[in-house]
């Protein structure tokens, strides 16, 4: 599954696909560290948000950038379509867990906050970063092309659906009481996004809950895409 | 429908199906396949554009599953070759590209490079190791195609027009290494256009159609296999019709006031006299294999006498 994944990377970054992705997310990183000094887990919230958003951008144009060809013969090579999928999962937390490495060392290196990164601190805003990132790749999976093969229509509902996580705070205020469940159903981007900003005020259980609560979810999203996945044929 | 291959007696199945039906929305495009695939036995699968061989194929590598039916591999480690029928324009050198998949494969990085140098001399593609792919034809694509599907001792391998975009010496090339394949075990199930692969190395010919295996021959009588493509004209439909509905004929087509009778060949005479005693006019009679294949050389010369003297 190593070589699948190396394989697979080197072929995305061949086909230079990472590009916008890459580029989307590093202009809003700069733009938010365009004056100092920031506060740092305010910036961290924020920053991972950017992650989330750059994870599932990533993610759709990696599941997107080969040929139907491509992933027959990676299918036949590897094995079995489960393989396959296992690649890809590990290929994809590559861009992720650098894209955190990222986030959270520049500002430090930079000089951008106006306190010293307190350790508690640097560990929460590093577990929000792989947290989000990884909820943005899993989102991605639902909409690739194996799944839906209109690639306008996929991009439309991926992106309806992360400005929904976003903003999910404020929309199930708005909704009626008896609503309130859906935020269980939605990805935990909003709560993460809250624990990171209120980490100083909030025990610190709270943070680390919501943390467990989305690798729960992401797991839940993973068995669920695994378990649907390995049944459907290889594209043609 | 009997399970092909039943009848010779199983020594080592490799991949079996049973019953398989595939559905694309609401188009059947296999239908009723029951099929077992044994180990050093070489199949041809032949039929027209759309009957359903590259589907096959891809169920047999497992690529796709039955709608409903069954496919079922053999136990333990099934290393299987594919060779598609449109290969992915990769961005890598073959060098890159092909020690990779053998890496995936699980291959030992010295013994691949090896094989795979071996497998690049033997093709004539020894100069563009090291060239992006990118550059290549389609015949040079066709190389690589083979050779990944070739590395790595495979028990099945898949192959959809192998010959396709292959010059003369690399076809015999391809010739002798799936017959030293074969020989060492290796399954072998091809979609082909070509008789030359169907002559020399097809234990058996699947004819398809419409997504069903309508006959199955074997070696010894690969020449029955074949089908004749009749065009006529100078009677009415209802008469054509007719003649369609008979067992000789395997396919029918008509188009303003000219037919298209597919009849299987040893019943070429009759059909022929049939048409005639009808009142009909023969315009062309094309010996084939269900898709333009002419099976031996020979025949050329005849048909174009045939032509000739029209």
């Amino acid at each position: 599954m190593v070589a699948l994944a190396r394989f697979l990377l080197k072929s995305y970054t061949r086909k230079h696909a990472y590009f916008a992705p890459l580029a989307g997310t590093l202009i809003a990183m700069f733009l938010l560290y365009s004056y100092k000094p920031n506060p740092v887990m305010d910036s961290y919230a924020v920053t991972s948000v950017f992650l989330f958003i750059g994870a599932s951008w990533t993610g759709l144009t990696f599941l997107n950038h080969g040929s139907p060809q491509q992933e027959q013969l990676h299918i036949i090579h590897i094995g079995s379509m489960r393989r396959y999928m296992f690649s890809q999962l590990l290929a994809m937390l590559i861009p992720i867990v650098l894209f955190a490495i990222l986030f959270i060392v520049y500002p430090i290196l930079t000089h951008m906050f106006g306190e010293p990164v307190r350790l508690q601190q640097l560990f929460q805003a590093t577990c929000g970063h792989l947290v989000m990132g990884m909820l943005g790749i899993m989102l991605s999976l639902f909409f690739q092309r194996a799944w839906m093969p209109n690639g306008t229509q996929a991009t439309a509902l991926l992106l309806i659906l992360v400005i929904v996580s976003i903003g999910a705070k404020p929309i199930i205020a708005i909704l009626p009481i008896s609503l309130a469940w859906l935020h269980w159903l939605l990805p935990p981007v909003s709560p993460i996004m809250d624990g990171l900003l209120n980490s100083s005020k909030s025990a610190p259980g709270e943070v680390w809950g919501m943390i467990g609560w989305s690798l729960i979810y992401i797991l839940l999203l993973g068995v669920a895409y695994m378990a649907i996945s390995i049944r459907r044929d290889a594209r043609t | 429908m009997a399970i092909a291959g039943l009848e010779k007696g199983i020594t080592a199945e490799l991949v079996t199906v049973t019953d398989a039906v595939k559905v694309y929305g609401r188009h059947k495009v296999l239908q009723d396949i029951s099929l077992i695939i044994k180990q050093g036995e070489c199949t041809a699968l032949v039929g027209k554009n759309g009957s359903g061989k590259s589907t096959l194929l891809r169920m047999l590598a497992g690529l796709i599953r039955p709608t409903t039916g069954i496919r079922q591999a053999r136990e333990g480690r099934l290393v299987t070759g594919y060779v598609p029928e449109r290969f992915p324009p990769f961005t890598f050198t073959p060098w890159e590209f092909l020690l990779s998949a053998a890496a995936i494969r699980g291959m030992e990085k010295r013994a691949a490079g090896q094989e795979l140098t071996d497998f690049m001399n033997q093709l004539g593609m020894e100069n563009f190791m090291h060239v992006k792919m990118t550059q290549f034809s389609k015949g040079m694509l066709q190389k690589i195609n083979l050779i990944q599907a070739l590395m790595g001792a495979p028990d099945l391998l898949l192959l959809d027009e192998p010959l396709s975009g292959l010059d003369i010496k690399a076809q015999e090339t391809l010739l002798r290494l799936l017959a030293a394949l074969k020989r060492s075990g290796t399954a072998v199930v091809m979609s082909v256009h070509e008789s030359t692969l169907i002559e020399q190395i097809a234990d058996r010919v699947l004819l398809m159609k419409n997504g069903r295996i309508i006959k199955e021959t074997s070696e010894t009588a690969l020449a029955a296999s074949s089908v004749t493509r009749i065009v006529f004209r100078g009677i009415d439909p209802g008469t054509a019709q007719g003649l369609s509905r008979l067992s000789e004929a395997t396919d029918y087509a008509a188009a303003e006031g000219i037919y298209e009778l597919e009849v299987w060949s040893d019943a070429t005479d009759i059909m022929l006299r049939r048409i005639l005693d009808s009142g009909g006019s023969i315009v062309m009679v094309n010996p084939q294999e269900g898709m333009d294949i002419l099976l031996k050389d020979g025949l050329n010369g005849l048909l174009n006498a045939a032509k000739g003297d029209r």
